[in-house]
């Protein structure tokens, strides 16, 4: 394949760069001769596709359901979300297990997402965390309450109630200080759970004082899972997962928590599963 | 009663000791704090006046059927109140009538009006009043100096995870169509055995009332605001027993704080296959100019070996110094007539707390917290 980089997101060139080293079948090229690109944006992705370009769209460019709802998918072409999260090997872990049965019926879901920076947080955000928890759980929640903090907004919580037992607590920050980024995701079901923090996994320096953590990261091997998946899918001529209609449900709940903050009350998802109503 | 002098030896009596018995135990562990008797009311039955005597026989102590003449044979001060959680309140208004100051088992009680008796019990007869906690484990002494000291600048959110890792009988689903409802008193006197039997009374209890004054307690250690409102979630998703009487074992709360402080709640008894020791216990605190992550079973030590029991807990706690330090700030309270952590008030507001999330977790609103 050969994969033209449009728009990158938050990932660097050199990262996609190091990702594609590691597949053979993978490189970079100009995006006017690529089959298929990493794009930022509905107008962006819609124009590759209807060039007969696969698409890999930054979830994090798509900030409302309606954004979500414009994505073109032409027949034999691929759009996939470039949804970093879900391929992270830690998280593919989770996944795999709860995927497995063996964590046995899903009760509870709990994330933070900690960033520096201080910008709002917008519904892309919290879409990005909101995916996973779908995915997770394998079905949009039914309830959501949410609130928010912060004079510029930099600090939304979210919580969830899903089918049956399940619920998830979803928090998501912009308030660190500058710096590295904070993750913490731990899964409980019926039968065991899953713990993926970053609080496990740092190693220390002694350069006197008090000793830093230093953060013992996955590297790109989750751009390699997401491009994994993106090449497969276009080789086998399947949809990819996540798609499109993910990024539409994320962006749905990620509406209900906005709508939640507002009025300061639950709200619910509706009979006919299309859309959150108050009461 | 006769008063103590500062710095001298509190006589404690033991009223009522049904559960597994760490709060007189801790309470014993200060060398200002004797226990010198065990009572309780003569009409128990008789598996509580079994446990009351065994403990009493284990610490070389009398046992009396009669609370009120106990205290008044043996020159008490203080009362360490273990019983069934819903005599909680009554035992610790009787033991505060005869002046006596309270060391209390958790949770406060199972009923709201009954911590209303406590308050105005404790307030009438100017006595101390300390719920147990573990707000000076040493993971939280080191949570409270960072934050103090201005660490993470003005804590705005504040993340608690509160799991326990251990079976409760057996598990969510395997009743059969004929079998009847498991018995909640029944249960936990069962689970005596394996010290799982925090919830021991008649009237059914989930997590959120038996351990979720621990981790509320936390968060007021930390923030000390005041919870205004309350979103929850409950499910019985792991045992038998709390299906059987509808109380969870599993629940997710978000509270909402005076001054805009957010806090949220996990709490749940997650079985044993869960976790390898006690159980996932973790603070999330966000402040205006930084994070802190805190493990709450730190510092541990890491012991493996051929043929471990599978009860043994692999990783154990160490550095562990709550009860005296407990017991000291107690004594202290006691000495200046004033203050100490978890009284009665805030053991209180505690209580509402819970109670309003139990509550949200069945309407599935917003609840006030009374």
């Amino acid at each position: 394949m050969k994969l033209g980089l449009i728009g990158t997101g938050s990932t660097t060139v050199d990262d996609w760069q190091a990702a594609v080293d590691r597949l053979a079948h993978v490189t970079i090229v100009d995006a006017d001769s690529a089959d298929a690109v990493l794009v930022d944006g509905i107008d962006a992705a819609n124009q590759a596709a209807a060039a007969g370009q696969h698409v890999l769209v930054h979830p994090g460019s798509l900030a409302s359901p309606v954004d979500a709802g414009q994505l073109v998918s032409p027949e034999r072409i691929v759009v996939m979300l470039a949804a970093t999260g879900r391929f992270q090997p830690s998280i593919q872990e989770v996944q795999a297990v709860n995927a497995n049965g063996a964590l046995g019926p899903l009760g509870l879901l709990r994330i933070h997402r900690w960033m520096p920076g201080g910008r709002p947080i917008g519904m892309a955000d919290l879409a990005d965390q909101l995916d996973l928890a779908n995915w997770l759980f394998g079905t949009l929640p039914t309830e959501v309450y949410a609130v928010r903090r912060g004079e510029s907004g930099d600090y939304v919580h979210v919580h969830l109630g899903f089918p049956g037992d399940g619920m998830a607590l979803v928090d998501v920050a912009t308030t660190l200080p500058d710096g590295e980024d904070y993750y913490s995701l731990s899964l409980i079901g019926g039968d065991g759970s899953v713990y993926a923090d970053d609080h496990h996994n740092m190693h220390l320096l002694y350069a006197g004082g008090q000793p830093e953590a230093v953060h013992g990261g996955e590297g790109v091997a989750g751009l390699v899972n997401l491009l994994g998946e993106f090449t497969a899918a276009v080789d086998g001529g399947r949809a990819a997962v996540p798609g499109p209609a993910d990024a539409l449900a994320a962006l749905k709940v990620a509406e209900a928590a906005e709508r939640s903050i507002e009025t300061g009350e639950p709200v619910r998802l509706g009979e006919t599963g299309d859309g959150y109503e108050l009461g | 009663m006769n008063s103590v002098e500062p710095g001298g030896v509190f006589r404690c009596a033991v009223v009522s000791v049904v559960k597994h018995a760490y709060v007189p135990n801790g309470v014993e562990v200060h060398p200002r704090f004797d226990l010198v008797v065990v009572c309780d009311d003569a009409d128990q039955p008789d598996w509580v006046h079994e446990r009351n005597q065994l403990y009493a026989d284990e610490h070389g102590i009398p046992y009396v059927r009669g609370i009120e003449e106990a205290i008044a044979e043996h020159d008490v001060q203080v009362a360490v109140v273990s019983s069934e959680a819903e005599r909680h309140c009554d035992l610790v208004v009787r033991c505060a009538a005869l002046g006596l100051h309270i060391v209390q088992d958790k949770p406060m009680s199972n009923r709201l009006s009954e911590c209303d008796r406590v308050v105005e019990a404790v307030a009438e007869h100017d006595v101390r009043f300390m719920m147990w906690n573990r707000n000076f484990l040493p993971a939280l002494n080191e949570a409270k100096r960072v934050i103090e000291e201005g660490g993470i600048g003005r804590p705005y959110a504040l993340h608690v995870d509160f799991y326990f890792a251990k079976d409760s009988g057996p598990p969510k689903g395997s009743r059969g169509p004929d079998d009847p409802p498991i018995n909640w008193l029944e249960r936990q006197i069962e689970a005596h055995s394996d010290g799982s039997d925090g919830g021991v009374g008649v009237d059914p209890m989930g997590e959120l009332k038996i351990e979720g004054i621990y981790p509320l307690a936390y968060i007021q250690h930390l923030v000390g605001s005041r919870v205004e409102r309350v979103f929850a979630r409950t499910a019985s998703h792991f045992h038998q027993a709390n299906l059987d009487n509808d109380v969870d074992d599993l629940a997710t709360v978000t509270l909402e704080m005076e001054n805009g402080v957010i806090a949220t709640l996990c709490i749940g008894r997650i079985g044993a296959a869960s976790h390898p020791d006690i159980g996932e216990i973790k603070l999330h605190v966000l402040g205006a100019t930084g994070g802190l992550v805190i493990s709450e079973a730190r510092p541990e030590v890491s012991v493996y070996y051929r043929n471990q029991p599978p009860q043994e807990f692999r990783h154990r706690r160490m550095g562990i110094d709550l009860d005296y330090q407990l017991m000291e700030d107690f004594a202290r309270a006691i000495d200046a007539g004033s203050g100490g952590v978890l009284d009665a008030v805030t053991s209180r507001e505690i209580a509402a707390t819970v109670q309003a999330a139990v509550d949200s977790g069945k309407s599935g609103r917003v609840e006030t917290v009374a």
